[in-house]
């Protein structure tokens, strides 16, 4: 229903204007390495993606999206956490000749396991990801059953300038965390990615 | 002096080198298959408010569009208006429009705004803090015919927050230089003009050294701050995109047009996604005198073919490649169609090839039926991805400070990025001002961070400094 009226309303301005239109966008994000993350994000958890609806809110089109919070790993946030989130664009919408200049604004599934880096909410009640995709790690299967983590970006640049960091030469790495951090692997196995980030916390 | 001016420019070099940034491509085709682009001259209005505290912003929009109308082989005209009014988190929906942002901003009233976000305030409020220190602006195409692809509207928004010199607190490690600032201006504008992202040379683009990227395109999807000289400057492919676009008269008989069909391993099937290189056979021009096009890309929407066309210059001789899109280049950071995002299908893998032909011709001349079929196995090297390890020696070529050279240590006792395996020119012995010469430990990255993310105090900041100096004197 929410999407209909989403429609709708664009579609509106549309006939208002008597002109088909589109979005052909472009943005530019710095790509941020774990470190960076993790220094800049007021809160960081893990947890479960139990609802995300697409809706009008302040005559914006916006995801609300809500989490079940396994675990606290920066910042203070309860048993859930909900953000009202800038919506990717909408596939249908494009069809039609419509879209949005924020074509890498994160997705969510339900049921989806994350770890997100999360911003604080704006005067507007906007959040999203730090580095918006690169903030939101989720949880992938390859065949044989082993878990990995991955960004919107598929980790690209996570690891970098990291291996001479004084801030990870100070703290005491596993012989396991300094070879990832050494290596700097695009596939990042689940189990040791949420230490690593709690050891990166300042 | 010399001596003290190197050594800043080192430490400058390093902590700019910290963020690579990316950007978001256009959809540069309609549903009918034309083509979006402007037509006639295009006109850019800037808004008033241009004084980023206290340093006036008006050259780097005019110097993006006169690299990019005065590009060789193009046609395309811009000139330079006024919004006439100051654009900031009250009233930019008012001026632009987005779907998801501002669904009731104007998409036909005649103008084609371009803003500075002079704090990062507005895109602090579609984000949340501390996004406006990551996400550096955007621009595009608004509107356009869906039937012509004639574009009506267009807009960019430029965040100054981070500008190196007048940045505001907490941008730490994430502050840019004036080059990068107009690098990044240049590309988005880039986009507001319909050119997509590319890929090519990402070797050069994933390398440490800051000299290899004078090699990589302007529309290259990742950007390194600290390398905006060589990236706010358009190379071959930058112009022949443009060209391409908005040809003038002579570019079509001052080129050679190389085309053909990618298809799949079954001989039969096309194969959209793939990134075709046409590239210099001549060893000292190979990285430089090279154009790439992902084949379908001018495929509408929800249709496939695995078409592509090159155009080089006659009387040189080029080999084809054809390579996957790198797996990084995903979602935002993609190239449409093949990023995954919105729809679009995510960019197949497939092993890199060369093709055993080369090609060449006179201007005006098309060759065609340079088609490739894809095979299963890795019968060439290609090997020009960042993921990929050349050398064997444990880092992948992203990272390495010497990609094709083993070096599981990474040494650089110099610290110019390129490691002691391979550094031609490796002065850390000589008697000139070194990075090494930093303070055991000393992390350049951190020295300018602010809170939030604070790491060194200015006192804590000024010992080390002279600390540095000193140990640079003896």
């Amino acid at each position: 229903m929410m999407r209909k009226r989403v429609k709708f309303l664009i579609l509106g301005v549309v006939i208002l204007v008597g002109l088909p239109f589109s979005w052909v966008g472009a943005m530019t994000i710095v790509q941020l390495n774990l470190l960076q993350l993790t220094e800049m994000a007021p809160i960081i958890f893990r947890g479960y993606c139990t609802s995300v609806d697409r809706k009008i809110q302040g005559g914006r089109d916006v995801l609300v999206v809500s989490f079940k919070v396994d675990e606290v790993i920066k910042g203070s946030v309860g048993s859930t956490v909900t953000f009202n989130q800038l919506a990717p664009p909408d596939k249908d919408l494009r069809e039609i000749g419509l879209g949005s200049a924020f074509e890498g604004m994160p997705t969510y599934s339900v049921g989806e396991e994350c770890v997100v880096f999360l911003s604080e909410e704006s005067s507007l009640g906007l959040a999203a990801p730090i580095g918006l995709g690169q903030g939101r790690f989720c949880v992938r299967e390859d065949g044989s059953g082993q878990k990995f983590i991955a960004n919107d970006i598929n980790n690209a640049g996570l690891f970098r300038d990291l291996s001479n960091s004084p801030v990870l030469k100070a703290k005491t790495l596993s012989s396991q965390q300094s070879s990832m951090v050494h290596k700097a692997p695009q596939q990042i196995r689940y189990g040791d990615f949420v230490p690593l980030v709690k050891q990166l916390m300042p | 002096m010399a001596q003290k001016k190197v050594l800043w420019l080192g430490i400058i070099m390093m902590v700019w080198v910290s963020s690579p940034v990316w950007a978001f491509g256009p959809n540069a085709v309609t549903s009918g298959g034309s083509i979006v682009r402007w037509s006639g001259t295009v006109t850019v209005h800037v808004e008033t408010d241009l004084d980023v505290r206290g340093k006036d912003v008006t050259s780097f929009v005019s110097d993006a569009l006169t690299t990019w109308t005065t590009a060789s082989g193009t046609s395309l005209s811009a000139s330079e208006g006024s919004l006439g009014v100051a654009v900031d988190t009250s009233n930019v929906c008012t001026y632009l429009y987005d779907a998801s942002a501002c669904p009731s901003g104007p998409t036909s009233d005649g103008t084609n705004p371009i803003v500075f976000d002079e704090d990062g305030s507005i895109i602090a409020q579609f984000f949340g803090t501390p996004n406006q220190y990551a996400v550096l602006g955007f621009a595009g195409i608004v509107s356009y015919s869906s039937t012509t692809g004639t574009v009506v509207k267009g807009e960019g928004v430029f965040n100054a927050a981070c500008l190196t010199g007048i940045e505001s607190a907490g941008c730490g490690s994430l502050s840019f230089g004036d080059d990068d600032l107009s690098a990044i201006v240049t590309h988005e504008l880039g986009h507001f003009f319909g050119v997509n992202h590319v890929q090519l040379n990402v070797s050069e683009a994933s390398s440490s050294s800051i000299a290899s990227r004078s090699v990589v395109p302007t529309m290259y999807s990742f950007f390194t701050p600290g390398t905006g000289a060589f990236i706010k400057t358009l190379n071959v492919d930058d112009q022949v995109a443009i060209a391409f676009l908005y040809p003038s008269g002579s570019f079509l008989s001052s080129k050679v047009k190389v085309t053909g069909t990618i298809y799949d391993t079954d001989g039969v099937t096309e194969f959209q996604c793939a990134n075709v290189i046409a590239r210099n056979s001549d060893s000292t021009l190979s990285r430089s005198d090279a154009v790439a096009f992902v084949s379908g890309m001018q495929s509408p929407a929800a249709s496939f073919d695995g078409d592509y066309e090159l155009y080089v210059e006659p009387g040189q001789t080029y080999s084809i490649e054809v390579e996957d899109i790198e797996a990084s280049f995903t979602g935002s950071s993609g190239i449409i169609p093949c990023n995954g995002a919105s729809g679009n299908p995510t960019a197949p893998t497939f092993d890199s090839q060369t093709h055993a032909q080369t090609v060449s011709g006179s201007g005006g001349e098309t060759v065609s039926g340079m088609n490739f079929t894809l095979t299963s196995t890795s019968d060439n090297v290609g090997g020009d991805t960042a993921t990929a390890d050349t050398d064997g020696d444990g880092v992948a070529n992203g990272s390495d400070n010497c990609p094709t050279t083993a070096n599981a240590d990474q040494a650089d006792d110099d610290s110019d990025g390129t490691g002691d395996a391979c550094d031609d020119t490796d002065d850390s012995s000589s008697s000139g001002c070194q990075l090494s010469l930093l303070p055991q430990g000393a992390d350049p990255h951190y020295i300018f961070q602010k809170n939030p993310i604070q790491k060194m105090t200015w006192s804590e900041y000024w010992v080390y400094l002279k600390s540095s100096i000193l140990q640079w004197v003896q």
